[in-house]
């Protein structure tokens, strides 16, 4: 068992190592004097001879990059351009906001997403469960910031009830907060939370031909019963995982909504920071998120050989 | 299965209908647009500005009087173009790779699916903005992206295939008679994972339009004047208070194309794992 889990954290190691190699690698393949790329073609040479220095750009790669992950475990990810600000701190700034709604989206996803696909696995094929299942198949198909606009159109400029843009912390009024995120968390999640649906749907309808459930009701227990407590455990198993992936979803799709909303969060500086060619901000907003993904998905692949023993024998 | 039987099979299946009405909708406003236009895409006319549906504008017109619908029609050649160039890179480059990792196993795959799960730690269109970040905004750098980002699912699609055939009976027969792995993999094993691929391109289709048009929208994809759907999204959002249907005719054009790649790679995976 414990060799198990050196395995998983020996793999997580060198996906974590992999990730920022990648990150680091890709902006050293820039074309042409980054340092000129940043400043612009008719910048003074004084200015990017101090910029080269800055970046160390006359140090071989190998060491920067040493130094780059050298910084990174003490938490700086070097100075932002555009803003005069460690790049750390920016990212620290816009993560509350990212976060708030990343959970928002993750409790609709999953009080919209484990229900109706246990309802549906049952009643997918009556026909007053049609217009859920074409619902859910729109959430498979239409793009979160189309889907976006069209919520922005009914209830922000039709009905006026919630905003179409714009951020209020929680801190300074809790509801204007809520109503801020609600838009935008209803788009993330009427995506993911289709996704969601089409796995519990189909786990549930596999874990009721197994075995068990046929000795279960031969032994007459009532149906109600076999749901609750046999099948939903073993069906809630696969979801896990599923879940996992829903967070590398939620924050893909936050990079973009944000942008729809103008929520001042990590999706809206990722946009900023490349329009503004800041390349310290991009390259640390982009290992940050891919840590994040990185570390959710070990969590969880810990969390379910904890809830599913088997796992761990494989 | 033969191609004629998997085509009666398709044509009675609901969501390939469905699908391929609405591709082949805008299919047809893009033939239709080499051909003739309403009006020039491009001719600005500041009298008629967001201007509602009409006899004279189909679609209406935008913030500066272009026909909203010979828009549509140009903006449809930049989703297929680059939806299908993005569907190509992947499937040569993540079809490659995820060949070599499937039949060769071991080390080889094992280096190939790491590198495949650290590029799964982007989420979304992160790799692709940090690609075009890096190499400047253009159509090409646009679609190399993309079609970085689509490697993933066309290697592991191909990967898992070949892991399925590589020791089947067949292809020992073929071993024993001398073939070599070439011709095992091009000839004996490729023909056979064909429909995957298929139905792994349309989805990817369906995700490289997506993706383009949120892309476009940030303004790090498609450049104006080029009309593409992510931009006139993005413009019309900006005049929603004045001309609230104008957001809906590109979030339209995008959910058509993307729902009817979807609709049709669902229905042909449904039709190919039944005919097994």
């Amino acid at each position: 068992m414990a060799k198990y889990y050196i395995r998983k954290v020996a793999g997580f190691l060198v996906t974590l190592f992999l990730v920022s190699l990648l990150t680091f690698a890709v902006f050293q393949i820039l074309p042409g004097n980054p340092a000129l790329v940043i400043l612009g073609v008719d910048a003074d040479p004084a200015q990017i001879q101090q910029l080269e220095d800055e970046m160390g750009l006359d140090k071989p790669i190998p060491l920067r990059f040493l130094e780059w992950v050298g910084g990174l475990l003490r938490g700086d990810l070097g100075t932002s351009y555009r803003y005069h600000q460690p790049v750390s701190q920016l990212i620290g700034n816009a993560f509350g906001v990212t976060v708030q709604l990343a959970v928002f989206a993750l409790i609709l996803t999953a009080l919209v997403g484990i229900p109706v696909g246990i309802w549906l696995s049952h009643h997918s094929k009556k026909p007053y469960a049609l217009p859920v299942s074409m619902l859910s198949q729109l959430g498979l198909s239409v793009p979160a910031f189309c889907f976006s606009v069209l919520l922005i159109n009914i209830f922000s400029v039709q009905l006026g009830w919630l905003p179409s843009m714009g951020y209020t912390p929680f801190s300074q009024d809790p509801v204007a907060c809520l109503k801020s995120l609600t838009l935008p968390s209803v788009a993330i999640a009427f995506g993911s939370a289709a996704v969601l649906i089409r796995y519990v749907k189909v786990s549930v309808i596999q874990q009721e031909h197994q075995d068990y459930v046929k000795t279960a009701q031969s032994k007459g227990v009532p149906a109600r019963k076999i749901l609750r407590s046999h099948v939903l455990r073993n069906s809630l198993i696969p979801v896990l995982t599923i879940f996992g992936m829903t967070i590398t979803d939620v924050l893909g799709g936050s990079i973009i909504i944000e942008n729809v909303f103008s929520l001042p969060g990590i999706g809206k500086l990722v946009s900023t920071s490349i329009n503004s060619r800041d390349l310290p901000l991009i390259q640390g907003l982009v290992l940050y998120l891919a840590i994040i993904v990185v570390v959710c998905n070990f969590l969880v692949d810990v969390l379910y050989s904890v809830i599913d023993p088997r796992i761990r024998l494989k | 299965m033969r191609v004629s039987t998997i085509f009666k099979k398709c044509l009675g299946n609901r969501n390939f209908i469905l699908g391929s009405s609405m591709v082949g909708l805008m299919v047809l406003l893009m033939v239709v647009g080499f051909f003739y236009m309403p009006y020039d895409p491009d001719a600005m006319d500041t009298e008629h500005t967001l201007e509602f549906f009409s006899s004279q504008h189909l679609l209406g017109t935008d913030q500066f009087g272009r026909d909203v619908l010979s828009r549509i029609m140009e903006g449809t050649r930049v989703s297929f173009l680059v939806g299908a160039l993005t569907v190509v890179f992947g499937l040569l480059v993540g079809g490659a790779i995820g060949s070599l990792a499937g039949y060769y196993g071991g080390k080889v795959d094992e280096v190939i699916m790491k590198l495949i799960d650290t590029q799964m730690a982007f989420p979304g269109v992160l790799l692709a903005l940090m690609l075009i970040a890096v190499f400047g905004n253009s159509i090409q750098n646009l679609i190399l992206a993309l079609g970085v980002m689509s490697i993933p699912r066309f290697a592991r699609i191909s990967r898992s295939g070949f892991i399925k055939y590589r020791d089947a009976e067949f292809i020992k027969a073929a071993r024993s008679r001398g073939a070599g792995d070439g011709r095992i993999i091009f000839l004996h094993i490729l023909p056979n994972i064909v429909p995957e691929l298929i139905v792994t391109s349309s989805l990817g289709f369906a995700g490289a339009v997506m993706s383009e048009a949120g892309l476009s929208y940030l303004g790090l994809g498609i450049q104006p004047p080029t009309p593409s759907f992510g931009k006139m999204l993005s413009e019309a959002q900006g005049e929603i208070l004045k001309a609230g249907w104008y957001v809906l005719v590109p979030a339209l054009a995008i959910t058509l194309l993307v729902m009817g790649f979807n609709l049709i790679g669902d229905a042909l995976q449904e039709v190919t794992e039944h005919g097994r």
